[in-house]
């Protein structure tokens, strides 16, 4: 023993300490029970080791290319790694599929999964005009009715309903645009999807109108085509000088009253082809 | 019975091994104050834990049960039967076996027992502060660490004085072999003050900031698993398995690689749980490599129990200690690969938010660490009690009744778990429907926890007899069958 003697060690150690311990004392739970276990010496197999590297080896390549070069600032995996077209799977949401997770939580109610609604209660979505943007009917209106909503008597394929459609403003325009995409791509649908930003822009438009529409309103609006998603352009200088701005803007003031009052401070914000995100880009 | 030679038969101090019986025979003695009442406070913990989480698992169905009661509601008993299982049953009874199992295996006696004792009612101080702190409406709300800052403190000093107890017994030990047991322990008793005091220090006295409190909780949280009862209950497998059986360990470089490579790797296991979370991607794929790595402590612990057991595995059918211990080890082997599995981002996304992982928290601290428990106090209080286990009946049910009730819910949970996270899949779903999917397969872990309650008051039963020495005085072992003759495995 290298350690120096204790006085623990003394209290068994003495042989006459230990005749004393009346034998019956010991419980016979102790007397039978089997020697302190010990430990055998079989070797490692081999067949072990090699899957233990194998795992080792993988676990190497796995923080190679998951490490996101082992920074402090970068939280995706797949960032600069040596897989570097990994980021494109990462792309941005299909509109269609959070369209239709939005419309199964909120609209089947009334227009149901099949998008026919129900006759004499609800319009149909199927074939609509109002939906496709054809006739008088363009898709700012589609827009404007989810953010404010719908009263009144209105015709749809030939057929009068008189129902109140809620306001869905409390959606985000991600989701608004998603949703409307979805209705007027399924079913036999095929108009062009509505872009976030697109809603967004109608959206600052109209802050100032707090009724539901109705089919009359917007019969005097004059129609509008959603513009296609278009990348992102360079920062324009003013909103007039903008490529992209003359599809939409310029038409809106002209001929809208309701639109003017609010048309100069959100033009540049509402513009669609700057992302929603950027405001300030233009007082830059 | 040993065959006795004629020396023996005159006088048993003569018997070979008598000299052994006497060394161990006083090591118990020394041990008995300490040891008993850890379990004791253990066994009580763990009926106040079955009926909190009872309570908690029928509201996941009936929301509306006892709403009344302030002090019952969901998100008070949740944390309460978490922190009363975790700190009251499962630290206490594995406390207890690591003291019992240190002195067995250093051979020498508890110095100052009574200081352990006092250590063990301010342990059991702190926990009870703690349970009726969260209960009063004053959790922390952080995971595994919800008992209020007044508990904190007792509890700490209470188990500064039991850590330091079993690392000065092993200063003192017995020159010669150091077995596998005692790696674990001793490295568990280091272990825990180590993180008790680190992420006490880092998220409640001196918070750190942002999302660097999400990775310390769940280092924490992932660590008291697997470098505090993983230790503990792998320490008492490596014990009672051999000793119960009579031969030695498989292998000794196993049990060294499966040692060192748990020691390496799993630390760093706890950020797998923040998979798609704010923190640095290098963080978490770090976690993900290092939970996969879990693979080799696991297996090779699963292949030297094996191969200690081939041959022998008859021995659970009388055997109380071996059935419960081997059910915990087999259980170790399958939730480490579960978890392993988990910790894979293509699967987490199926089951992190879902009750796949409380099933597979269950199956670790249940399946695994209270069974393993389970076994050691069967095997450890008749030796402190000098009293034999009154009923083999009782024992078995026991067995059966939380062998049934833990696998029922981990089942339940699981297939439950898979469902629920199948629907929050599909996107036509909303998260609030998801849960209906869950829903039947919550009843039926509502019915287990009856049958895990029930198996806890048989067990309490049994325990509260032992401490009375009930009834008439056994000589043999309480068995669930007659062992063959011709087998060491009758010396449990």
């Amino acid at each position: 023993m290298t350690a120096p003697t204790q006085p623990p060690d003394e209290g068994f150690n003495e042989k006459d300490q230990r005749n004393e311990m009346d034998v019956a004392e010991v419980h016979g739970s102790i007397l039978r029970e089997q020697s302190e276990p010990r430990s055998g010496a079989e070797p490692v197999p081999l067949w072990l080791l090699t899957v233990f590297f194998s795992i080792i080896f993988w676990a190497g390549l796995y923080l190679a290319y998951n490490s996101g070069g082992f920074r402090a600032d970068v939280f995706d995996p797949t960032h600069g790694a040596a897989a570097g077209d990994a980021a494109a799977q990462a792309g941005p949401v299909d509109p269609r599929v959070l369209g239709k997770r939005v419309f199964t939580q909120n609209c089947v109610v009334c227009h149901q999964t099949t998008g026919l609604g129900i006759p004499g209660q609800f319009p149909p979505l199927v074939g609509s005009e109002w939906v496709l943007g054809q006739g008088w009917h363009g898709d700012n209106h589609l827009v404007k009715i989810l953010l404010k909503g719908l009263q009144g008597p209105v015709q749809v394929k030939g057929a009068t309903f008189n129902n109140a459609m809620p306001t869905w403003s409390q959606l985000t325009d991600e989701q608004i645009a998603a949703v409307l995409t979805y209705i007027r791509s399924e079913w036999g649908n095929a108009a062009p999807p509505i872009s976030a930003a697109y809603v967004k822009e109608i959206r600052d438009k109209t802050t100032a109108r707090t009724e539901p529409w109705k089919s009359k309103d917007l019969q005097d609006i004059p129609a509008e085509k959603a513009p296609a998603e278009a990348p992102p352009a360079p920062a324009a200088p003013a909103p007039g000088a903008s490529p992209a701005a003359p599809g939409a803007s310029p038409a809106a003031p002209a001929t809208s009253p309701s639109a003017v009052p609010s048309a100069s401070p959100a033009a540049p914000a509402a513009s669609p082809a700057v992302p929603s995100a950027s405001p300030a880009a233009p007082a830059a | 019975m040993k065959p006795q030679s004629l020396l023996s038969s005159i006088n048993p101090a003569n018997e070979p091994d008598a000299l052994a019986s006497y060394e161990r025979a006083e090591i118990d003695a020394s041990t008995r104050g300490p040891v008993l009442l850890f379990f004791g406070s253990a066994v009580f913990w763990l009926l106040v834990g079955s009926v909190l989480g009872l309570l908690a698992a029928w509201k996941m169905t009936h929301p509306g049960l006892l709403d009344s009661l302030g002090f019952l509601t969901f998100g008070r008993i949740r944390p309460a039967h978490l922190n009363a299982v975790i700190y009251g049953w499962a630290s206490s009874a594995g406390i207890g076996t690591g003291l019992w199992l240190m002195a067995r295996l250093c051979r020498v006696p508890l110095m100052h027992s009574k200081l352990l004792v006092s250590a063990a009612v301010f342990w059991n101080l702190g926990v009870l502060v703690g349970v009726l702190g969260i209960l009063a409406g004053d959790s922390r709300s952080i995971e595994w660490l919800e008992f209020p800052g007044y508990a904190t403190p007792i509890l700490f000093v209470a188990y500064a004085c039991i850590g330091i107890w079993a690392v000065i017994m092993f200063r003192y030990r017995k020159p010669g072999h150091v077995y596998v047991s005692q790696w674990y322990l001793l490295a568990a008793f280091l272990w825990f003050p180590w993180m008790y005091a680190t992420a006490n220090i880092l998220l409640v006295w001196q918070p750190i900031q942002g999302s660097a409190q999400g990775a310390v909780n769940w280092w924490f949280a992932h660590n008291v698993l697997g470098l505090w009862f993983v230790p503990i209950g792998l320490a008492s497998a490596y014990y009672m398995i051999p000793k119960v059986i009579g031969r030695p360990i498989h292998s000794y470089y196993l049990a060294i690689l499966g040692f060192w490579s748990l020691a390496v790797f799993y630390s760093w296991n706890g950020m797998h749980h923040l998979i798609g979370g704010p923190i640095p991607a290098w963080m978490i794929s770090a976690s993900v490599v290092a939970s996969v790595m879990m693979f080799i402590p696991v297996v090779t612990v699963a292949i030297n129990h094996h191969m200690t057991m081939r041959g022998h595995f008859d021995a659970l059918q009388w055997s109380p200690t071996l059935r419960f211990t081997v059910f915990g080890a087999m259980a170790y082997t399958i939730v480490s690969l579960q978890g392993i599995s988990m910790a894979i981002p293509s699967l987490n996304t199926l089951t992190h938010f879902t009750d796949y992982t409380i099933g597979h928290a269950h199956f670790g601290l249940y399946g695994f660490f209270s069974m393993m428990m389970f076994g050691a106090m069967y095997y450890i209080v008749p030796r402190l009690v000098g009293w034999e286990w009154p009923s083999a009946t009782m024992i078995r049910w026991h067995f059966w009744l939380v062998a049934s009730g833990v696998l029922l819910m981990v089942g339940a949970l699981t297939i439950g778990g898979i469902l629920q996270g199948l629907a929050q899949y599909d996107p036509t779903v909303s998260f609030r429907s998801s849960l209906d999917y869950a829903t039947p397969f919550r009843w039926l872990r509502g019915i287990s926890g009856f049958l895990l309650l029930a198996g806890h008051l048989v067990f309490a039963t049994l325990f509260v007899q032992m401490l009375l020495k009930v009834g008439r005085r056994k000589e043999g072992p309480a068995l669930f069958a007659a062992p063959a003759d011709h087998k060491p495995e009758a010396a449990v």
